[in-house]
């Protein structure tokens, strides 16, 4: 199972935290944490998701540059024990 | 000018002329402007076959297809088609009336969470939140339906933006950049075609979709590199090239499938490498490198790694490929296999069976048919004789539900085919299960005097469901009768429809002829043998090579 972190620069629609929440699920993957603030000016948004799963990252990460609303995914492998140590 | 005048005004600035929808309470203002527009309103009987109708329009035409449904039960009847038309990439607008805003989210008669319903089956959902937003949003809807991947677009209008008044105003809409594969992938990719020595071309829908059906062939003539195609790529490549195998996949040619699976090279050409397609995927082509050409990234290595990918327009793509140098060999043996492995077929006075084979039947009315006639299907048995044993000079003159296989799509696509083409024949092939699914919109083809024929391929069966029962079920037939059902004839006389039924083999060439030269709607009912099955059928999660063949 690997963890990542999720960034997502996206454009501040009533659907774009459902949207992107339901693709997470479908694609197979897990939700530990998610957090999202509105940037000024207020059309965009940043969201941070970490997920888990047994599936490559990189096919959800393309599922998610599909989105009309969605700008920049970044991801990031969380090191397994650094997030032990946080928790 | 109202909300609901600029709606229909918008859509004709798109070159909108018909719209398929059925009113309700709330969409009657858009539904009151049609009373005065330029645009055509075909109603139809339930909104799953407006939906269907603007599909069929759709791929026959090559333009958008634009229906409309009412809040609440008009938008969940409605969502099958738009699931259907995202699966299979089909650009269709859907406008939908809501309840007005000061009554959303309080549960108000006949509103329903269009957002929350239809974001998983569209490509995008929109509803307008101020009467300021409307004009952008449904230009916004358009551009988005019809840019890269198509898909289905609904625009959300309560009720009271509907109503109140609204002020046109220049709009600017972005235009989607042309989206062309880099020269350093080109490079790789020839590379990959100039060391191949047994190369498959595997075609997709995505050829027609991206209007590269031209150069696919061209590129096909040059290389002579043996080609197969996927359902939805039927029509794409030139039905009379000798390099062309067939269909391949769970009830492929045997010599596409064999091909394939020997092949060192396979060249996807917008095509998703669905499970239909691989079989078992871990065994699926094992011994070739993947060159993937496509439109949309996700699903390059979504199920199969891709050696090199040219992502970006196809047509662009394509006469930017290589010949490989020796693959004559390869050539050979792919055109032997063919000679081999060909379908036969049982004609008139050859069929002593006493019974009508359905893939005879198809083959024939495949040459019956005038050029440029619109086949239509519904899913089942009948659906895979028809990718199997029919013909098509274009892909748009083949309509299916591909990807969400949804039964009852087939009357009523032939509906939206017969209005986008109405020189050309429409023929929607079906079966007793499929054809009871939207029987209702045999009421839209009375009303509107269409001429579209219908071949009913009967078995009084489930004849899929059945034919699996009987390979992996242990031949328990739940649920797969249907020798109750109704008189077809007399009902689609009481639309007032013309119809025969026959059941002889001797029969076949002059009831097909009756049919396609009827100038109004026909019926032509076709009983056959209730165990008939479809083959070859490879069976699930087993490798292509391995498949049943009778």
């Amino acid at each position: 199972m690997q963890q990542h972190t999720i960034k997502i620069t996206a454009s501040n629609q009533p659907t774009t935290l459902e949207q992107l929440l339901r693709v997470v699920r479908y694609r197979g993957f897990k939700v530990d944490r998610v957090s999202m603030n509105v940037l000024t000016p207020e059309q965009m948004v940043d969201i941070q998701v970490n997920v888990q799963s047994k599936r490559p990252i990189s096919l959800l990460k393309n599922q998610l540059l599909k989105l009309v609303d969605i700008d920049a995914v970044n991801i990031q492998e969380i090191n397994i024990l650094q997030a032990q140590v946080e928790a | 000018m109202n909300g609901a005048q600029m709606t229909l005004d918008v859509l004709e600035r798109h070159g909108v002329d018909c719209v398929f929808g059925y009113p309700g309470g709330a969409i009657m203002p858009i539904y009151d402007a049609l009373y005065d527009s330029k645009v055509k309103h075909y109603l139809c009987r339930q909104e799953q076959g407006a939906a269907f109708a603007a599909l069929g329009y759709a791929k026959a035409s090559g333009k958008v297809g634009v229906c409309m449904a009412t809040s609440g039960p008009g938008v969940t009847n409605l969502i099958t088609g738009l699931a259907d038309a995202t699966a299979d990439s089909v650009p269709v607008v859907a406008i939908t009336g809501q309840v007005p805003s000061i009554l959303m989210g309080t549960d108000a008669f006949q509103e329903i969470d269009v957002l929350g319903l239809s974001l998983s089956v569209t490509k995008y959902a929109f509803q307008v939140s101020h009467a300021d937003e409307l004009e952008s949003t449904l230009h916004r809807a358009f551009e988005i339906a019809t840019s890269g991947r198509p898909g289905a677009v609904i625009v959300d209008i309560p009720k009271d933006i509907q109503v109140g008044q609204v002020n046109p105003r220049p709009v600017l809409v972005d235009t989607a950049p042309e989206y062309l594969a880099s020269q350093e992938a080109i490079e790789d990719a020839n590379r990959l075609l100039l060391s191949s020595q047994k190369p498959i071309l595997y075609v997709g829908g995505g050829v027609s979709l991206g209007n590269a059906v031209d150069e696919l062939r061209e590129f096909a003539r040059r290389s002579k590199i043996p080609t197969v195609s996927t359902l939805k790529g039927l029509g794409s490549v030139e039905k009379d090239s000798p390099d062309y195998l067939g269909m391949m996949g769970m009830h492929g040619t045997k010599t596409a499938n064999l091909a394939v699976q020997a092949c060192d090279l396979l060249i996807a050409v917008g095509a998703r490498f669905d499970d239909r397609v691989t079989g078992k995927l871990a065994e699926f082509a094992p011994h070739a490198k993947v060159l993937h050409l496509d439109i949309d990234p996700s699903e390059v290595s979504k199920l199969r790694v891709a050696n090199v990918a040219l992502l970006g327009e196809l047509k662009n793509s394509l006469p930017q490929l290589a010949s490989p140098e020796s693959i004559e060999n390869w050539r050979q043996h792919c055109l032997s296999m063919k000679q081999d492995y060909g379908f036969k077929y049982l004609l008139n006075d050859d069929n002593q069976t006493g019974f009508i084979d359905a893939p005879s039947l198809l083959n024939q009315l495949s040459y019956q048919l005038p050029a440029n006639s619109v086949i239509t299907t519904d899913v089942g048995q009948h659906q895979m004789w028809v990718a199997q044993h029919m013909q098509f000079d274009q892909p748009r003159d083949f309509l299916t539900s591909g990807a969400l296989g949804t039964m009852g799509y087939g009357l009523p696509a032939a509906i939206g085919a017969q209005l986008s083409r109405p020189d050309n024949s429409v023929v929607a092939v079906t079966g007793d299960g499929s054809f009871m699914m939207n029987i209702q919109e045999l009421g839209t083809i009375k009303r509107f005097h269409l001429p579209v024929k219908i071949l009913l391929i009967d078995n009084t069966k489930l004849g899929m469901v059945r034919q699996w029962q009987s390979l992996f079920f242990d031949k328990r037939f739940s649920e797969t009768d249907l020798s109750d059902n109704p008189d077809f004839i007399k009902l689609a006389s009481s639309f007032d429809i013309d119809g025969e039924t026959i059941t002889q083999p001797q029969e076949v060439s002059a009831a097909l002829e009756r049919m396609i030269q009827s100038e109004s709607a026909y019926l032509l009912h076709v009983k056959i043998n209730e165990d008939q099955n479809v083959w070859p059928l490879v069976p699930p999660n087993t490798a292509n090579q391995a498949m049943l063949e009778g």
